[in-house]
């Protein structure tokens, strides 16, 4: 008895403490705020649907969330006429965190805006807004600057990959981002499972044909419907089965690729790159260091010494 | 002796420390799973534990993209109606489509996007048409009076219909175009 439970608590205690995984964060922390950072450039376009001539009055901005997800602070600290000022410094702010120019706080005030931002207008929000935040919360928490940022290059400090020990609330955060990526994958799944269109195998026919969802015409697909039915199946399997396939190693690898794949495809043929890019950002973290680091060490990267 | 002690606090910290962090990681896990599905039993018994974090930092939402089943074309066709206080027209109504591209999406650059979500946002709910949306409008339109709003849904024709009706020659036929609401509201401050 007391063996096992030694063995358990050494299990716990590798899975959550045992490895560094600067490099893996390093890595996401571009793509993530690499990627919300082209989202906010874009959004400066909507700055209006921010400030006094929003279509939800400030004084509604929360009350327009269901009772049930209703915000308990309101992120949005900064008076209406302000938010084009504001969403410049998040703008430069995410630019700062994707060369890795910034530290926990500082990352930490960016998420504080971004969540403003996605607080003060619920109408306007895209997932990739909700789930590109949600990252970056758990980033906060993480040294994701350890790798891939300029801060390095700058101080010139050396970091030995394999000697490097992360710290307790890194690790942790490293845990509950893939914890959560597997659980959104898991749930829209079962989402899927309640509709008529996803049963029928011809769900992924309505997106297509629908011309404020898909970018280009593919009614003509009509002829070979088989490739709807297989689509629309492979894209139920691919989100039940992520979890339990990222967590084999046999199929990880098997399974990241097919999420490559498809996030690209849903990207570019449905418009909807940011949110594949957030999605496929969190894939990083599921590959060993050594890979990471071998790409990076290749002859072209290693001239650009972006890590030490 | 000294030495000795000072090791095994640091042993004794770093332990706690551990334990804390630990505990930190299954809140957080128990939350992402729970609030996954927030309407269930399990979310409602936990709400008090969960929805104050959960919902401060975003992550209490549902996960449910393009489910349970894809949305059909939408739009809000609207009428800007100016009138003076005896019902005759001041100025020439104004029609006009929000999202402007209408039925076709065109145009895929993320600030236009924005539109098509914010209508998908409206049109749920007749109470956001009247509370949000004509207000809106009304400001963009001084001396406005009324704001005319209809809701049209066309509606996909079936992968078996399509190959039923010998393919897509036939597809703007089998698109169903349903006109779901027609409301009038007044401006607020009017007149």
């Amino acid at each position: 008895m007391r063996d096992n439970l030694t063995k358990v608590s050494t299990w716990i205690d590798q899975f959550l403490f045992a490895k560094n995984n600067f490099m893996q964060l390093a890595v996401f922390r571009v793509l993530l705020c690499g990627t919300l950072f082209y989202m906010a450039c874009y959004r400066q376009f909507n700055v209006d649907q921010l400030g006094p001539a929003s279509l939800i009055p400030r004084d509604s901005a929360l009350s327009v969330f269901p009772d049930f997800y209703r915000p308990l602070v309101q992120w949005f600290f900064w008076p209406d006429a302000y938010v084009g000022t504001v969403h410049m410094i998040l703008i430069s702010l995410l630019f700062l965190a994707t060369i890795g120019l910034i530290n926990r706080p500082l990352l930490l005030l960016t998420w504080i805006i971004h969540q403003g931002i996605l607080n003060r207008n619920y109408a306007i929000l895209f997932g990739a807004d909700v789930i590109g935040g949600l990252f970056l919360f758990y980033l906060c928490f993480t040294k994701s600057t350890e790798f891939l940022s300029v801060r390095r290059l700058i101080f010139k400090t050396t970091v030995k990959p394999d000697t490097h020990v992360s710290d307790f609330l890194s690790a942790i955060f490293f845990r509950i981002i893939q914890v959560q990526i597997c659980t959104i994958y898991m749930y829209t799944g079962f989402e899927k499972l309640k509709g008529n269109t996803w049963w029928d195998g011809t769900a992924l026919w309505t997106v297509f044909a629908n011309p404020q969802f898909s970018q280009f015409d593919f009614k003509f697909l009509s002829q070979v419907p088989l490739f709807f039915v297989v689509s629309t199946f492979v894209t139920l399997l691919f989100e039940i089965y992520f979890a339990p396939m990222v967590m084999n190693h046999k199929f990880r690898n098997a399974w990241l690729v097919m999420g490559v794949v498809f996030h690209l495809t849903i990207g570019i043929l449905l418009g909807l790159m940011p949110f594949s890019l957030v999605m496929v950002s969190t894939y990083v973290l599921f590959l060993p260091k050594e890979t990471l680091l071998s790409v990076f060490h290749s002859k072209i990267l290693s001239r650009f010494k972006i890590i030490s | 002796m000294i030495v000795q002690m000072i090791v095994l606090k640091k042993v004794m910290f770093k332990s706690l420390q551990k334990i804390f962090f630990g505990l930190v990681f299954l809140y957080f896990v128990a939350m992402i799973i729970v609030l996954g599905n927030g309407s269930s039993f399990l979310g409602r018994y936990f709400q008090s534990a969960f929805n104050p974090v959960a919902n401060t930092i975003g992550l209490n939402t549902t996960w449910n993209f393009f489910s349970p089943d894809p949305a059909h074309t939408m739009y809000l066709r609207y009428f800007v109606i100016f009138e003076d206080d005896y019902g005759n027209t001041t100025n020439e109504t104004i029609e006009s489509f929000y999202p402007v591209s209408k039925d076709q999406g065109d145009d895929f650059r993320l600030d236009k996007k924005r539109e098509s979500y914010a209508m998908r946002f409206l049109a749920v709910d007749p109470y956001r048409l009247e509370v949000f949306f004509t207000p809106w409008i009304c400001r963009k339109h001084p001396g406005a009076r009324k704001v005319q709003v209809e809701l049209f849904v066309n509606r996909i024709p079936t992968l078996d219909q399509v190959i039923a009706n010998s393919g897509i020659t036939d597809f703007e036929n089998l698109l169903s175009t349903q006109q779901i609401n027609r409301y009038v509201y007044e401006c607020p401050y009017a007149g």
